[in-house]
């Protein structure tokens, strides 16, 4: 007896696909419009952005299967649409190293009992908050997505040396400019 | 002697291996800096100073982020973008009823937004949350049930698609990484796993896939029952296309530099095929912790209880019939205890 209700083998091969894009869907859209958000605070953009890299995706019949590190590639897609889409920019040279990656830190006093930690924990913060965008990128990708090296070379299209060489500047700044900043200067 | 021997609070806040530690450690980490306290004990309270500071800073959310909301609405466009017209005609009526209540409440909210064109008078919009994508990225095992009753031990490093609950004649899941699965018996809707080109069939049993992209071996292990490996090619219908059949003990091995399927012999016998199951899971004054690591061993998972109250207590039991979480059960009776399912295994008391 034929069960009408299940479709055919290839309609059944294509369910499959859209449901293994579904799952993708599903699971990294909120964190991949965390990501694009900080290039470009514009909602609508981004929402765009994440519908058109998953129908892409798609429509080049790429193989969820056969990619080895998915968070990383997706992150590393919408980074490059992002980027190549955002209008300001002169198309000839899509990945320039100007952009903006919004970072902000705040400090919870609650935590802090005494004034000498206080006063750090301010300067530490507003070192931070100044780091130029490429070295917050890399900062946020570290910390706070747990992302490695590797992951941050695909992601960021940079050697992993140049992964390296990017963290190393950001506390090389951070070193400088912690004697620039004084008592006076924290909030 | 190293560097930080000499640092102060403020030289500790900018070490790139100070601020890992607090904020995210490896090994390689709390071995080197909890034998550097032992060294240097004065620094304590310096060190817990900074760490505190340290973690004082956060990071400010951003003012927006994407809602629930927004999410279905990119599921439900790209599954409408990728659904072609023909599809829907082909379904039959039980699965629009139910898909009409769905679109009721959905199509009021979706339409002028980003949907265009005209078939939305019989949309096939399934909801985001009707499949599952869980990821295990940890070390451990995670244990996924199914809404069949079926059981998959996902290991690390490993992805799984499943649906909510398995509708029509077939049940159908998605894998990426190495899972164990205990089927459940069901002769009217088989049991498919996919991993890339190759398919694994089965009716009702236990086996482990594994099928881990980049790397060249794909293997399916039989631990009870049959199991139907299938190589798919495009334009041919999965039951047409070659396959080979394995039993218990086999597996099925493919090197992608050939194209086949190869069966070869399992080298040691699996602790859970039929032939050393009845064996192992066959308990005759056993002690408690004896048999647990036994299960814990066979199954790759985590199994807690109270050492302190069972250690002592002996069972005599044979389990080696009953799949994992009827093991589980029978074992708790035993000890007159209860139990109860994990994340990454069971925990009894």
């Amino acid at each position: 007896m034929i069960d009408k209700s299940v479709p055919d083998d290839f309609q059944a091969e294509e369910e499959r696909r859209r449901a293994v894009y579904n799952g993708l869907i599903n699971t990294y859209s909120k964190q991949l419009f965390n990501f694009g958000y900080r290039f470009c605070p514009d909602g609508e953009i981004i929402k765009d952005c994440i519908q058109q890299l998953f129908l892409d995706l798609w429509n080049k019949n790429f193989d969820f299967d056969e990619s080895s590190n998915i968070k990383s590639y997706l992150f590393r897609s919408i980074r490059n649409r992002i980027l190549r889409e955002k209008p300001k920019w002169n198309r000839n040279d899509p990945l320039l190293e100007e952009y903006n990656f919004i970072l902000e830190f705040g400090i919870e006093k609650q935590l802090i009992q005494n004034d000498q930690d206080k006063e750090l924990a301010g300067k530490l913060g507003k070192i931070l908050n100044a780091l130029p965008a490429r070295q917050r990128e890399i900062v946020y990708l570290k910390f706070y997505e747990d992302m490695d090296a590797g992951q941050i070379s695909l992601i960021m299209n940079i050697n992993r040396q140049s992964v390296h060489n990017l963290l190393q500047k950001a506390f090389q700044k951070m070193r400088v400019e912690w004697k620039d900043y004084c008592y006076l200067f924290f909030l | 002697m190293s560097k930080y021997e000499n640092f102060g609070i403020e030289d500790f806040l900018r070490d790139e291996y100070f601020l890992e530690w607090v904020l995210k450690p490896t090994v390689d980490h709390k071995l080197f800096w909890e034998q550097w306290l032992m060294d240097n004990p004065e620094k304590k309270e310096e060190l817990s100073n900074a760490a505190r500071v340290i973690r004082s800073i956060y990071l400010k959310p951003l003012d927006r982020e994407l809602s629930s909301q927004e999410l279905n609405e990119i599921a439900c466009h790209f599954i409408s973008q990728t659904t072609s017209v023909i599809e829907l005609k082909k379904n039959t009526f039980s699965r629009l009823r139910w898909i009409g209540i769905a679109a009721a409440i959905l199509v009021p909210v979706m339409v002028g937004s980003i949907f265009s064109g005209s078939y939305f008078s019989t949309p096939e919009i399934v909801p985001a949350s009707l499949w599952i994508h869980t990821v295990n990225q940890h070390n451990g095992s995670k244990l996924v049930a199914l809404s069949d009753g079926s059981l998959v031990i996902l290991k690390a490093h490993s992805h799984l698609i499943y649906p909510k609950v398995f509708e029509g004649g077939k049940r159908v899941v998605t894998l990426r990484g190495e899972a164990f699965f205990e089927v459940h018996k069901d002769a009217k809707r088989p049991f498919y796993v996919y991993t890339g080109p190759v398919v694994t069939k089965v009716l009702g049993t236990s086996f482990t896939v594994s099928s881990f992209p980049g790397k060249r071996k794909f293997a399916v292990l039989v631990n009870t029952g049959k199991v139907e490996v299938f190589q798919r090619q495009k334009g041919k219908s999965l039951e047409g296309s070659p396959s080979i059949v394995l039993l218990p003990d086999q597996q099925a091995v493919w090197n992608k530099q050939r194209t086949g399927l190869e069966r070869g012999a399992v080298e040691t016998s699996l602790l859970l095929s039929a032939g050393t199951s009845k064996k192992t899971f066959s308990f005759v004054n056993t002690p408690v912790p004896v048999i647990i690591a036994r299960l814990e061993k066979a199954y790759s998972v985590r199994i807690q209880y109270d050492s302190s109250q069972y250690s002592l207590s002996r069972v005599t039991a044979s389990l080696s019939n009953l799949p994992l979480e009827g093991k589980i059960k029978a074992l708790s009776k035993a000890v007159n205890g209860s139990y109860r399912i994990t994340d990454t295994g069971f925990i009894i008391n």
